[in-house]
């Protein structure tokens, strides 16, 4: 298939994992940080760990929205679908996410009106066809997912509808990025920067990363040599003692992003003063609510939403997971009473969150060796 | 109104992943069908981008948020 087998190579990728071994120093170790869910996803499902050196170590970010959503805002959400006149719309990852009273799934089963959408259009197309009833989106995600919110948004104004209004949980990666950066329990050597995110935000925005941090930054693609590639160019950067943003993904990511999906977020959204991450706490600036100007289609202004701060459960680890301090399997309940199916944690909920990948393609042999899935793919 | 559900190994909709498809028609308002190469049309927004029939876009959530490659 084209733009898929040229990336899954098993010579190219053994010919790159060579030139990576060949920059190591001896004796130094190296860390860098994939920001990205979806890149968590490809690493574990590829094998990817076992083309590095052992002195390279992955560390998984935050960059899986269905895993930062604090269980307050899961709540939050479980009391506007639990109103007599709502139909609460979500993705199909939310559904599952655990607050402290279950999941939207839990709900749904006891009678609650949820329904899984591919996407805020569809929530749309529901409030058409429900006048009588007040349709509510669980907006989550990244900058990769807002612009589609922010044009939900314009199009119900446009329309008129009255019965249609967003939950806003977006958040917005550089922020979170930061929080990284300052944590003292992290000594990362770079970083592999997020590709669709950066479709909208472009590359600038992580100027601040290589400039005040002196760590270099590659956005990468999605593919296992888009990956080990980007690692490459990280290693051959701190080889010429360079820090800087470089991109790695340039056949979709343009250097300014999207400017129209930028306008339409800054239109239709505004920064909150701060906003709770799981596992990282509250970061200011880091999440979007909806704008004044569309008031009515803000949920958090239309219900009365409780805003209980909920601590997650003590046994769940996903702060230490999140923030790279922790590998999924040191976890205490790691595949015991953390899995996909009764996951306690987020980060074993979304097939992006790192547990979950691991859980699911990682587990069996930590060791192994690099032959499978590159190269023997149908 | 059917239920979709999420059944490949990343989900398309949650994920910092888009969906590369190709536009097959435009429609009013913004909106276009896609071919989405596993056999199936589907109806997104490309209100965002520049795009026309037979380009390849890059669609999250329904919406397209960049252009791949154009005809």
């Amino acid at each position: 298939m084209r733009f898929v087998d040229e990336f899954r190579d098993a010579d190219k990728a053994h010919a790159l994992s060579a030139k990576i071994a060949a920059l190591c120093e001896p004796g130094r170790q190296y860390k860098f940080m994939e920001v990205c869910g979806g890149h968590t996803h490809t690493i574990y499902k590829h094998g990817l760990e076992d083309y590095l050196p052992e002195s390279i170590t992955l560390v998984h970010g935050p960059g899986c929205p269905v895993c930062v959503i604090p269980m307050g805002r899961v709540d939050d959400a479980m009391h506007l679908a639990a109103q007599d006149d709502v139909i609460m719309t979500s993705f199909g990852d939310m559904m599952r996410v655990p607050g402290s009273q279950g999941s939207f799934f839990d709900a749904k089963a006891a009678g609650t009106d949820i329904r899984m959408v591919y996407s805020p259009l569809d929530s749309l197309k529901i409030a058409r066809n429900n006048p009588d009833q007040r349709v509510v989106f669980m907006a989550i995600g990244f900058e990769t997912t807002a612009p589609s919110t922010a044009m939900t948004i314009m199009r119900a104004a446009a329309e008129g509808l009255e019965n249609f209004s967003v939950f806003c949980n977006h958040v917005t990666i550089i922020p979170a990025i930061k929080a990284i950066l300052d944590s003292p329990d992290l000594r990362l050597d770079g970083f592999i920067g997020p590709g669709h995110v950066s479709t909208v935000i472009g590359c600038r925005p992580y100027e601040f990363i290589a400039r005040d941090y002196g760590k270099p930054v590659v956005v990468a693609g999605f593919e296992p040599l888009d990956i080990l590639q980007s690692i490459y160019m990280l290693m051959v950067q701190l080889s010429e003692h360079r820090s800087e943003v470089e991109n790695q993904y340039s056949r979709v990511v343009p250097w300014d992003g999207n400017p129209v999906a930028l306008k339409v977020i800054g239109e239709t959204m505004q920064l909150r003063p701060y906003f709770e991450w799981r596992g990282l706490g509250f970061i200011s600036h880091s999440a979007l609510s909806v704008r004044e100007q569309y008031a009515k289609f803000d949920a958090e202004l239309l219900f009365d939403v409780p805003g209980v701060r909920v601590a997650d459960p003590k046994a769940c680890q996903c702060g230490e997971v999140l923030k790279g301090v922790l590998k999924p399997w040191e976890c205490k309940v790691f595949g015991t009473a953390c899995t996909p199916e009764t996951p306690i944690g987020t980060c074993m909920v979304s097939p992006e969150g790192a547990c979950a990948a691991y859980y699911n393609f990682g587990r069996m042999n930590r060791n192994r060796v690099a032959e499978v899935t590159i190269g023997s793919r149908p | 109104m059917s239920v979709p559900e999420c059944h490949g190994e990343v989900c398309i909709t949650c994920s910092d992943t888009a969906v590369e498809v190709t536009v097959v028609r435009l429609l009013a308002d913004g909106l276009a069908v896609v071919d989405t190469g596993q056999g199936t049309e589907e109806e997104v927004s490309v209100a965002l981008v520049a795009a026309g029939p037979g380009d390849k876009i890059l669609v999250h959530a329904k919406e397209a948020i960049a252009v791949v490659s154009q005809r």
